[in-house]
């Protein structure tokens, strides 16, 4: 039940603090840090029996597997299980549920029952997403959580809100409906060619489906997943629902919501298509490189400060699919810790965007400057998160994109000395972003009443800063979480990758 | 009499019992409870029938298939009862000939759903037919309504002439007018194919009119902005189920699929049904027109179903999950339409997107319900209406269809813009706060939106009883 409990958390708190608005307006967000901070309570016996060392790992890849059926017609079961990676990711995605919380504490004053009621559950479709192993769950989850999003931008977001939602929301469910189309064509396959009518993850990966059709599958899987990451032609809706979210919408979809794209990638696509990827791997790659090249150069032309932070996203997720089609064990754990570490740095960026929104009613970078003055503490937040994306050694975005790097770099030298070039280019809008805002002349007088980081916006930081440190120092545990050799993925060969 | 006719001969005799009732005394309150007595017996009747129905005879064939469709039927025209009594009292017409109009539509739909010959399926058509050109002209003084009555008399009687034509040229050739016999003999092929595939084409048209499937799709959004609301939707699951009833037996049990022309122009009407539908959806105003591009796409989509057949021939009666597809996605696109037209008659000063505005923050519990009937429309997870769209995405693709399939996807996503938009608007801030104080949320139509709901989310939710049932039926 563990894992149930720990979905049922966040939906049953969501509906109490809708309720709770009646009463007080200010109840719903003590109702949601109490549900999310009770969300850790299951996880604690797994925390606590598992000391971070690789030798009390069990040996096999599921650390709980739970299993009910729901619906026996299809032979579908409301199957969760959770591992390494999926534990990784569900501890970000309520890490940054704590902080979105803390972003929202004071921005949203308007129908916080149903703010939220909206926010808890876009975490708990995420989570679902993160846990669930039968595939039709997992489709289920995959578009449910878009719904609260959706209302999330479209209520509370800026001036162009319901433009941005709108596109988020056809965008997204474009990449579902492909996605349930090669659902039920690898389910289809695979009852031919096996005789057993399954939607379960841990059976489908025994027999890996072959032939033409699998390739088509392998593809309509892998772009549902590249609209999340978003990789670059499907990478528009990113920069307005960014950009029109509230700061609270902004860290979810930055921190959580685009990892689920690399995190599908990571346990399906690679799995469940062993021959297919290593067709798809070289285009994906490119894409991957396009991605981060395309990302960082569109960032450094942005005057709107969520849009800069939005498309250096794309060039930092760019590197996640690099990593996880170089099909290889540094790649991958390069990738995987990239979704970490770009978890989050940019979501502290964009609770620094909503702060100083929140401060001087205005993103746009030609109007700010010479913050560092006036609030000196948000202003060297800013300058280390700012660092942080750019790679600076030390740090988890540093590990992340090296062993990226290396890993890629074994087959496909080329492409990865073009991704390597990214890095500059994130060196060139970060010292931007940093420049731009926090030095240079001062553009307005000071108010007064503005004042620097209070004491929860401090500890929400400094904690995000103490993370992304560990992460850059000591990332082994990390590494041994996620028992990459038992997920039975097929690395290819080192001379196969001479292609490009 | 055959126990299995019951339903039908309640209805009639609730349809006679509201005409002797007129000659004596008008009363608008008898006359709905007499219609709504009658409905619910028959409704009682026709689920007791559900284990005991297996016969057929010369005009009607009744087996669990054909009592589940009668049942769906009288569910879907009880829902629309229930909020019927409301909506009358807010028209200045005499009240009392609506409900037995009403009834007689049921009738003729009942009729239809179960026939099994040319003949009882054109009474049951006609009847229908007539029916509703009285209801769609009720409103007498409304130049919108007339206009709509006529276009419905003329073009229902030239479909009813192609239906005609076609029945005549098939019984040329079969010598019958029993569908059970329109399976094609080789040995006595009197008519050239070409002959036999002008009559299927004639009775094509003829329902796909009924359909308002695409090139026969005109009328339906003004027929749908100009009738009055309950025949609205009347038109819209009742007229509609019956008919696609109709075009499936006759395809299954004529073995149409055979003449590759056949399926040519049933997959290039199912692509152009989704397309035109979804398109034209996306520059209504009107929420009534809306609703009606809506259905069209909708049927395009489920004509899918007609598409699967193919392969394997089937008996009306062998176990086949194409059955269970096509009867899965009829349940869930019907409640989810019966669900948003009442939400329509709670909400009656309401006819444009723009007049919905701040329906959410006024009215949440309507908001919210049809909230989630727009989910279900659009197809988004744990709604019945994605089930559906489940069934019929793993029929399709087992069956590769993939031409069709490409067209679902793109199509449901141009669908996407505008139910989204219908959801957005009552997110926005209202233009008209007096608009929304009007509307009345008793605890009748909470009652009933609690009952849609259910329906739509918890089978949504939990559909394995649905689908176990359903399977059982068509096994």
């Amino acid at each position: 039940m563990t894992l149930f409990i720990l979905l049922l958390m966040p939906l049953l708190g969501g509906l109490l603090a809708w309720y709770s608005e009646r009463f007080d307006a200010d109840l719903p967000k003590k109702i949601a840090l109490l549900s999310l901070l009770l969300c850790w309570l299951p996880l604690i016996p797994l925390l606590s029996s598992m000391p971070f060392d690789a030798s009390s790992l069990p040996n096999s890849q599921w650390l709980i597997d739970e299993s009910y059926p729901w619906i026996p017609f299809f032979n579908i079961n409301a199957h969760l299980a959770l591992d390494g990676l999926s534990l990784l990711l569900i501890l970000l995605t309520l890490l940054m549920g704590l902080v979105a919380l803390s972003s929202a504490w004071h921005e949203i004053t308007k129908r916080t029952g149903l703010f939220y009621l909206n926010l808890l559950w876009t975490l708990a479709g995420v989570i679902g997403v993160f846990l669930a192993i039968d595939l039709f769950l997992f489709f289920v989850f995959w578009e449910v959580m878009l719904v609260p999003m959706y209302f999330l931008i479209s209520i509370w977001g800026y001036e162009q809100r319901h433009y941005a939602a709108v596109k988020f929301f056809i965008f997204t469910q474009a990449g579902g409906l492909l996605m349930l189309i090669s659902l039920c064509a690898l389910v289809g396959i695979h009852y031919q060619q096996t005789g057993i009518l399954t939607f379960d993850y841990l059976i489908l990966i025994q027999n890996p489906i072959s032939g033409d059709l699998a390739f088509w599958v392998a593809l309509g899987f892998t772009i549902a997943f590249l609209v999340k990451l978003p990789a670059l032609p499907f990478h528009s809706w990113l920069a307005d629902a960014h950009t029109q979210a509230p700061t609270a919408a902004s860290v979810i979809l930055a921190a959580v919501l685009l990892k689920t794209g690399g995190y599908g990638i990571i346990r399906f696509v690679l799995p469940l298509f062993p021959q297919a990827s290593i067709q798809l791997a070289p285009f994906m790659m490119l894409l991957g490189v396009i991605g981060i090249i395309y990302g960082a150069m569109m960032a450094f032309v942005q005057t709107d400060l969520k849009r800069l932070v939005a498309y250096s996203s794309v060039s930092h997720m760019g590197f996640v699919l690099l990593g996880c089609f170089a099909l290889n064990i540094y790649a991958l754990q390069g990738a995987i810790m990239q979704m970490l570490a770009h978890g989050i740095s940019t979501s502290a960026l964009f609770v620094l965007v909503g702060m100083i929104q929140h401060r001087y009613h205005t993103r746009d970078l030609n109007k700010l400057g010479g913050l560092w003055l006036n609030l000196p503490k948000l202003s060297a937040f800013g300058l280390f998160f700012g660092i942080a994306s750019l790679g600076m050694p030390g740090l988890g975005n540093f590990v992340a994109e090296f062993l990226i790097l290396v890993g890629s770099f074994e087959q496909y030298p080329i492409l990865t000395i073009f991704a390597a070039s990214g890095l500059i280019l994130a060196a060139v809008y970060s010292l931007l972003l940093i420049y731009k805002t926090f030095f240079g002349p001062i553009k307005r007088p000071h108010d007064s009443k503005i004042t620097d980081t209070n004491t929860k916006e401090w500890c929400t930081l400094i904690s995000m800063c103490f993370i992304l440190i560990y992460l850059g120092l000591h990332p082994q545990p990390f590494f041994d979480l996620v028992p990459i050799t038992l997920m039975k993925l097929n690395f290819i060969a080192a001379d196969i990758g001479a292609l490009l | 009499m055959n126990v299995n006719y019951y339903p039908a001969f309640i209805l009639m005799c609730g349809a006679l019992m509201i005409l002797i009732q007129l000659c004596f005394k008008r009363s608008h309150i008898t006359s709905y409870l007499i219609s709504g007595l009658s409905l619910f017996l028959a409704l009682l009747t026709q689920l007791f029938l559900q284990n005991h129905a297996d016969t057929s005879d010369v005009l009607f064939v009744l087996n669990a298939q054909t009592s589940f469709v009668s049942l769906l039927l009288l569910m879907v025209v009880g829902l629309i009862w229930a909020q019927l009594y409301h909506w009358l009292k807010t028209i200045n017409e005499q009240k009392e000939e609506y409900y037995l109009l009403f009834l007689f539509t049921t009738i003729g739909g009942l009729i239809m759903v179960s026939s099994n010959h040319f003949a009882s399926f054109f009474l049951g058509l006609e009847l229908m037919s007539l029916s509703f050109i009285g209801l769609i002209a009720y409103c007498g003084p409304d130049q919108k309504a007339q206009e709509a009555g006529i276009k419905y008399l003329i073009l229902s009687a030239l479909a009813s002439a192609f239906i005609l034509m076609g029945a005549a040229i098939l019984y040329l050739q079969f010598g019958s007018l029993s569908f059970s016999n329109l399976m094609p003999n080789t040995s006595s092929q009197i008519l050239p194919p070409w002959a036999i595939i002008t009559a299927i084409i004639f009775i094509f048209t003829g329902l796909f009119f009924k359909l308002s499937l695409v090139p026969c799709h005109l009328w339906v959004a003004d027929l749908f902005e100009g009738a009055p609301l309950v025949t609205a939707a009347m038109l819209a699951t009742l007229s509609k189920l019956a008919a696609f009833i109709i075009l499936w037996r006759l395809v299954t049990l004529g073995h149409w699929q055979q003449y590759p022309i056949i399926i040519d122009i049933l997959s290039m009407v199912a692509i152009a049904s989704m397309f035109i539908g979804n398109f034209l959806g996306l520059l209504q105003k009107n929420l009534l027109r809306l609703m009606a591009y809506s259905s069209i796409a909708h049927f395009g989509y489920l004509l899918i179903v007609l598409l699967l057949i193919n392969n394997n021939a089937i008996e009306f009666s062998s176990q086949s999950f194409n059955t269970q597809t096509l009867f899965f996605y009829l349940v869930a696109y019907l409640f989810t339409l019966v669900g948003v037209f009442s939400i329509f008659m709670q909400l009656p000063k309401i006819k444009t997107l723009d007049d919905l505005a701040g329906l959410f923050w006024h009215h949440p519990v309507i908001a919210i319900t049809l909230m989630l009937l727009m989910l279900s429309l659009a197809g988004i997870p744990l709604t019945l209406g994605f089930m559906a769209k489940f069934y019929l995405v793993m029929a399709a693709v087992s069956q590769q269809l993939w031409l069709v399939l490409s067209a679902l996807v793109l199509s449901s996503i141009i669908g996407l813009f505008y139910y989204l938009r219908v959801i957005m608007a009552m997110l926005k801030t209202p233009a008209d706060e007096l608009k929304l104080k009007e509307i009345n949320s008793s605890g009748s139509s909470l009652s009933l939106n609690i009952l849609i709901l259910f329906l739509v989310i918890g089978f949504g939710v939990f559909p394995s009883s649905l689908s176990q049932f359903i399977q059982q039926i068509s096994g």
